[in-house]
């Protein structure tokens, strides 16, 4: 064998990638020549080095402490397209307009973005409510309405939506906590409250699942006695868009229920408030065929306080 | 455990072993991530994608027909690749950077600035070279598991390595390493 021929699989040759027969030439090769020997040691010494470098700076590196707990929450995510489908129609109905929930690059997606349909449904069931009682009469043929804690202020309102399951409504919330926004739909219900001066934030999120559904790992708790799962170490923002107590001005229902009303139309001022977490913890339980899922910076204790004060939302008769 | 037993397990749904799979090889998966990328954000974010994407597809792994660990690593480079594109900056390729860009020899004066400067000129390599790089001296892949996992012919490994090291020779040469390095002569 040539040096030029040897040359090209020297580098083969110390990882141990020529042929039997390769390695027998180029052996014989190398007895006989100084400069490939030196080719060889040159190849050899820079193999290391490079080894040497890229051992080295791996070792320097590690995932973050969180790593676990935030895939365990983007499992979760996947587990449910339910939910993301009522984003999505959520969505539909007021695009660009909602509680926003962002992450850092270190955060945890928790939501893509919960549309801030919520608060237009909310005003919308308002003002069919306050205005047009005929109207009301009708669309209770295809709504149910439950009486939630008003997002506007001033004690509780009866909400609508096309429920298939009756949501739950805690029945205990710390001192200073507002509702934010009511949503619901045949399969899900989300439920948002926030302490603007402790800048606390409590999600509720009630998702419709198979009875034979289990709890995603994490560290086991118990809600009545129930099994429960409690995620911790979660980071994220969540954005707020803060309504003013009454409407501005009357609003028009649409006289088809199912008619999208744009929520360009609703002529309400807004101001958004970011709060951002890095000690958010999720609580996630079954009742029934429901899965439970609470998002919150509160403390472990008040958590399962509120958990363990959940029941069934009043159901109002809209005869 | 063996990383069957834990496989077994988590087809078998239990959510445990995949903690434990998750605990097993995360270290693996991101450190790989975090040197074909430099970035300690995009290596978290693609170790969270391999291991959603490994949750997704554990039920259908058929470890009769390859290795969990193979199949890990192409998932991983898959990732990184995904996420390089992503960032749409152009890779510049070693043999462009002129010689006056290089660090003087004089700025070397220990082990970890070698470390340093050696990382960096991997890091200056295209997508291609560095992929090998990192497979063979990183991972310590053979020739044959770097063609399956790049699903590539073990001849094109071949050409891949040599041209990185070829182009990586010629920019350390000009700075050369002040530590003895062990050098193996067969």
């Amino acid at each position: 064998m040539k040096c030029q021929e040897v040359n090209k699989l020297l580098l083969a040759y110390l990882n141990h990638e020529v042929t039997p027969s390769e390695r027998m030439l180029i052996r014989a090769h190398l007895v006989g020549c100084n400069a490939c020997q030196q080719e060889l040691a040159a190849l050899s010494a820079l193999q290391s080095r490079v080894r040497q470098s890229l051992q080295v700076s791996a070792a320097q590196v590690a995932p973050s402490p969180q790593a676990w707990n935030r895939l365990q929450a983007r499992l979760i995510e996947d587990a449910h397209p339910s939910l993301s489908w009522f984003r999505t129609w959520l969505q539909r109905l007021a695009p660009g307009v909602g509680r926003i929930h962002q992450t850092d690059k270190r955060g945890v997606k928790m939501k893509k973005g919960l549309a801030f349909t919520v608060i237009a449904a909310l005003v919308i069931a308002l003002a069919v409510m306050a205005f047009v009682p005929a109207v009301r009469a009708q669309v209770g043929e295809l709504l149910r309405w439950f009486r939630f804690e008003s997002p506007a202020g001033g004690g509780e309102v009866s909400i609508p939506g096309s429920v298939e399951f009756t949501p739950l409504r805690p029945t205990y919330l710390p001192a200073g906590f507002q509702a934010m926004s009511v949503g619901l739909n045949p399969e899900a219900a989300s439920l948002n409250y926030w302490n603007s001066s402790t800048n606390q934030i409590l999600i509720i999120d009630e998702l419709r699942v198979s009875s034979e559904r289990s709890l995603p790992p994490g560290r086991k708790v118990t809600v009545n006695g129930q099994p429960a799962v409690l995620l911790t170490g979660l980071e994220g923002n969540i954005s707020f868009v803060l309504l003013p107590p009454t409407p501005s001005a009357p609003i028009t229902p649409p006289a088809d229920s199912d008619q999208i009303v744009p929520l360009e139309s609703v002529p309400v001022s807004e101001t958004v408030e970011t709060v951002s977490y890095t000690d958010g913890r999720q609580l996630i339980w079954h009742i029934g065929d429901v899965e439970i899922r609470m998002l919150s910076n509160l403390p472990e204790e008040e958590m399962i306080k509120i958990a363990e004060s959940m029941a069934p939302a009043e159901e109002e008769s809209i005869e | 455990m063996d990383s069957a037993d834990l496989i077994h397990r988590c087809q078998t749904g239990d959510e445990e072993g995949f903690a434990a799979l998750f605990h097993q090889y995360k270290n693996l998966v991101y450190r790989t991530a975090y040197l074909m990328l430099d970035d300690a954000g995009e290596a978290e974010d693609v170790l969270q994608e391999v291991f959603v994407q490994v949750h997704r597809s554990l039920l259908t792994f058929d470890p009769l027909k390859g290795s969990f660990t193979t199949w890990l690593y192409r998932v991983t480079m898959n990732h990184c690749l995904s996420q390089r594109r992503k960032r749409r900056l152009p890779t510049i390729s070693l043999d462009k950077v002129s010689a006056a860009a290089l660090t003087e020899p004089q700025s070397l004066v220990n082990r970890v600035e070698d470390e340093e400067v050696v990382r960096q000129a991997v890091g200056r390599l295209n997508t291609k070279l560095r992929t090998v790089v990192i497979l063979r001296y990183y991972l310590d892949l053979s020739y044959a598991e770097m063609a399956e996992i790049l699903n590539v012919p073990t001849g094109t490994v071949k050409s891949r390595l040599d041209r990185a090291l070829k182009t990586l020779r010629q920019e350390l040469e000009m700075v050369p390493c002040t530590w003895p390095v062990k050098e193996v002569v067969k």
